[in-house]
């Protein structure tokens, strides 16, 4: 695979990604194209709870067949839609 | 007036009695195992505290649900030497599931179509107030029933309306608890929210992973000490305070600090004119999960300061599982038997205490030379606290047994028409359908609402856009008859196809049947009691006097109270035609419809409020009508004319809200809305309030008269 093609991939994820947080939070009004790649997803940042944490870490399984470890290992991957995108990319190559 | 405990009933995994599951419960033996009552196959987990061995009517009112309440319910009657037939008895019950567990099958495949839409027979068991019908049929009757639910302290808000009830000469005794059965859509919910430990529950250890769900019963009888001393009872405990109070702060999490589980508790102490040094137990919610353990560990330093090193601990929910709606009086009557017996049960499945959960933990059941005073605490989904306070008999100062009157302060109603405020709703073209999509909320503040919260939350904003109540000792109680359950079959339907890890945990909250008022709590934040009622079509007139009760009782200084039917299918289809009593025949409608009731000396009381319900055979008394009286209703004026021929409102002009609100089970609130704002306009000088619903014994009428303060 060329080099540009990987960031390309990576780039339409993490545009999907910030579909899914939109649509399945029921984020009202938000731009998903406005939520920065490194903005914090949950505390601060957008402001989800762990009621989200929950719903994305289904809808992330059911939309990519990649499952989200439960408890503090989901920590490190929902920091971010950068890191979530990480995440899904890794295991749905595994897969 | 002191309170008796003068019979308990349990049924749990442990035994089908009370008596039997105490002495297991003090043996330390866990109720816990696989659960096999449905297909498992693919849930996180599924070890649960089943209860076997229970048989179920082949009647379609009856269901898993209220087989365990009549067991319970009968056995505390017995114990306490009661017969509904020669006494004025009343019930309450707390519950969230009825027929959930027979029928969630049978309405998922009529929502996807593999299935006809029919009034079916056997879908009977499925409002919640199936179990208070089928209880008046096999034990009853009762002068008066009522269907409360505030998710898992839902047992505990069922005992809070019976005292409120004692306070009245018309009610000799109140038999009342919870009961939930277990079922698909629990289990996949709280596997959803990863709330199930797969292993036997651990309350308070330190690797303690979720709770384990469980199934049963717990009904008490209450009565007035006078009245138990008369007929030579002695009490198992005296129930000297019961606090109800909402957190307003999420749907499923609890606060952190504890602030509104230490404040029940500090309520129902000082209820029955007591301390923490009185205390020597408390039977916490201890659910096992993260949250609960450490918030309710907090709560209780907060309460008990240096008295938290001597007061004993311990949780149930290791033995008997989590039961939703019956846990707070399950526990309860536990609570009661500690103080006649002595003896405290375990917390099993404690080993290593979580630091943040240093308490006086009973490891192994305690014998004490007395237990004077014992509180028990139940929390539930949307932050609904509870906490009821059991002691010796007479060991604190006699409560106060004033009732307070209630006022109105204000209407509003959504519909068809839009949303208003209730006073032009029995005139112009008959409206149906579904009312508007817009309801002016915050997007942000509603983002989880699903259609029934997102009415409720503008009924209850409408209502106090201009009130000066306080917040902090106001309530909120919506009726809904069938509540969510388009919503509950499509979480079902998606268990079925995709398999339960992909459950949604957003939605399941939302399917608990007090939801929409916890939204409605949280969104106009409200920290008075939250609760919702379930009574067909009577559910906004049973609404509307529960909050009464519970603002002359002293539980709350005002109450937001209606009802919410919303726009369904299955309603439409199926449960509208299997109950329908032909009383209207005004087209379908959806109705959320709300008023501020609140205690009298409130400023901007519109009309006093008096509630009066009659079952049928008794007669309906009121006080003649004055000159410029009307009877607001919300079906046909035909029909209502016909429950007012044996009373002194025979040919008082009757108007009906079915032109402004259609049919539906919420009307009633609608009608009440009507009267506030005829008497605040001048329209009548005074008005009655009419709303009967059908029951297999006979009729229930709900009257409520309205009069200038």
């Amino acid at each position: 695979m060329l080099w540009w093609a990987g960031l390309v991939m990576s780039q339409d994820l993490r545009r999907e990604i910030k579909e899914l947080i939109v649509k399945e939070l029921n984020l009202e009004g938000r731009d998903p194209h406005a939520i920065a790649d490194d903005a914090p997803l949950f505390g601060e940042g957008l402001g989800l709870d762990s009621l989200d944490a929950l719903q994305l870490a289904m809808s992330v399984e059911e939309h990519f067949g990649v499952r989200i470890p439960e408890g503090d290992a989901a920590r490190p991957i929902f920091k971010s839609v950068a890191a979530l995108a990480e995440h899904v990319a890794a295991h749905r190559a595994a897969g | 007036m002191r309170i008796w405990i003068t019979g308990v009933g349990i049924v749990s995994a442990l035994d089908s009695t009370a008596r039997g599951t105490f002495a297991r419960l003090c043996a330390g033996e866990r109720g816990l195992g696989p659960i096999d009552l449905f297909d498992v196959t693919g849930q996180r987990a599924s070890l649960g505290a089943q209860v076997r061995g229970v048989d179920v009517p082949k009647d379609p009112l009856w269901s898993r649900t209220t087989a365990f309440a009549h067991l319970a319910a009968k056995e505390a009657l017995e114990i306490a030497g009661v017969d509904p037939r020669g006494a004025r008895v009343g019930l309450v019950v707390g519950g969230t599931t009825a027929g959930m567990f027979e029928n969630e099958v049978r309405v998922t495949g009529m929502m996807s179509g593999r299935l006809p839409l029919t009034p079916a027979e056997e879908l009977r068991s499925h409002p919640l107030s199936s179990t208070a019908d089928a209880l008046d049929a096999a034990i009853g009757p009762f002068v008066r029933m009522r269907n409360v639910a505030s998710a898992c302290s839902s047992g505990v808000t069922a005992l809070a309306v019976a005292r409120a009830w004692l306070l009245e000469d018309e009610i000799d005794v109140v038999v009342a608890g919870g009961t939930d059965g277990l079922c698909r859509l629990t289990l996949s919910g709280f596997n959803a929210l990863s709330a199930i430990d797969p292993e036997p529950c651990r309350p308070f250890d330190v690797s303690r992973r979720g709770l384990n769900l469980g199934e049963g019963a717990g009904f008490l009888v209450l009565e007035r000490a006078e009245r138990a001393k008369k007929r030579g009872r002695t009490p198992i405990a005296e129930l000297a305070g019961i606090a109800l109070a909402a957190e307003a702060h999420h749907i499923t999490n609890p606060e952190s600090e504890g602030r509104t589980a230490a404040r029940v508790m500090r309520e129902a102490l000082e209820h029955g004119g007591i301390g923490p040094r009185d205390v020597d137990y408390v039977n916490a919610h201890g659910t096992a999960t993260p949250l609960n353990d450490a918030m309710e560990s907090k709560a209780i330093h907060a309460v008990f300061g240096a008295e938290t090193d001597r007061v004993w601990v311990s949780s149930s929910k290791g033995q008997i599982g989590h039961t939703l709606a019956a846990a707070g009086a399950i526990e309860t009557a536990i609570a009661a038997m500690c103080v006649s017996e002595r003896v405290l049960p375990p917390t099993a499945g404690l080993r290593d205490v979580d630091p943040a959960c240093a308490l006086r933990h009973v490891r192994e059941a305690v014998r004490l030379p007395r237990v004077r005073a014992v509180v028990s605490s139940s929390f539930g989904f949307g932050g609904m606290d509870a906490a009821a306070v059991v002691t010796e008999p007479e060991l604190g100062p006699e409560p106060r047994a004033s009732r307070r009157r209630v006022v109105a302060l204000s209407a509003a109603a959504i519909g068809p028409r839009g949303a208003g405020d209730a006073s032009d709703l029995t005139s112009g073209a008959q409206a149906s359908g579904a009312a508007p999509d817009s309801f002016g909320l915050d997007a942000t503040k509603a983002r989880r609402f699903d259609r029934a919260a997102r009415l409720c939350a503008a009924a209850a904003n409408r209502n106090l856009q201009n009130a000066t109540i306080d917040r902090a000792r106001a309530g909120v109680v919506f009726g809904s008859a069938f509540s969510s359950v388009d919503e509950a079959a499509a979480f079902v339907q998606r268990i079925f196809d995709k398999g339960p890890r992909l459950a949604s945990p957003a939605d399941f909250p939302n399917l608990v049947p007090s939801s929409p008022v916890g939204h409605a709590s949280i969104y106009e934040g409200l920290l008075g009691p939250a609760l919702a009622t379930a009574d067909l079509r009577s559910s906004g007139e049973s609404a509307i006097a529960t909050a009464m009760d519970l603002i002359a009782s002293g539980d709350a200084d005002a109450f937001v109270a209606g009802a919410v039917a919303v726009r369904s299918k299955l309603i439409d289809e199926v449960f509208h035609p299997l109950f329908d009593d032909g009383a209207t025949r005004a087209p379908r409608a959806e109705c959320c419809a709300a008023v501020l009731v609140a205690a009298e000396g409130t400023p901007g009381a519109i009309a006093r409020v008096e509630a009066i319900i009659r079952r049928e055979g008794e007669p309906l008394v009121l006080t003649p009508p004055a000159e410029g009286a009307r009877v607001y209703g919300a079906v046909s004026a035909e029909a209502t004319a016909r429950w007012l021929e044996a009373t002194s409102w025979r040919g008082v002009p009757i108007e009906s809200v079915e032109l402004g609100v259609g049919d539906n089970e919420a009307a009633g609130a609608a009608a009440f809305g009507a009267a506030v704002r005829a008497i605040e306009r001048g329209v009548a000088t005074e008005a009655l309030v009419i709303g009967v619903r059908a029951s297999q014994t006979g009729n229930i009428t709900h009257a409520f008269v309205l009069r200038r303060p």
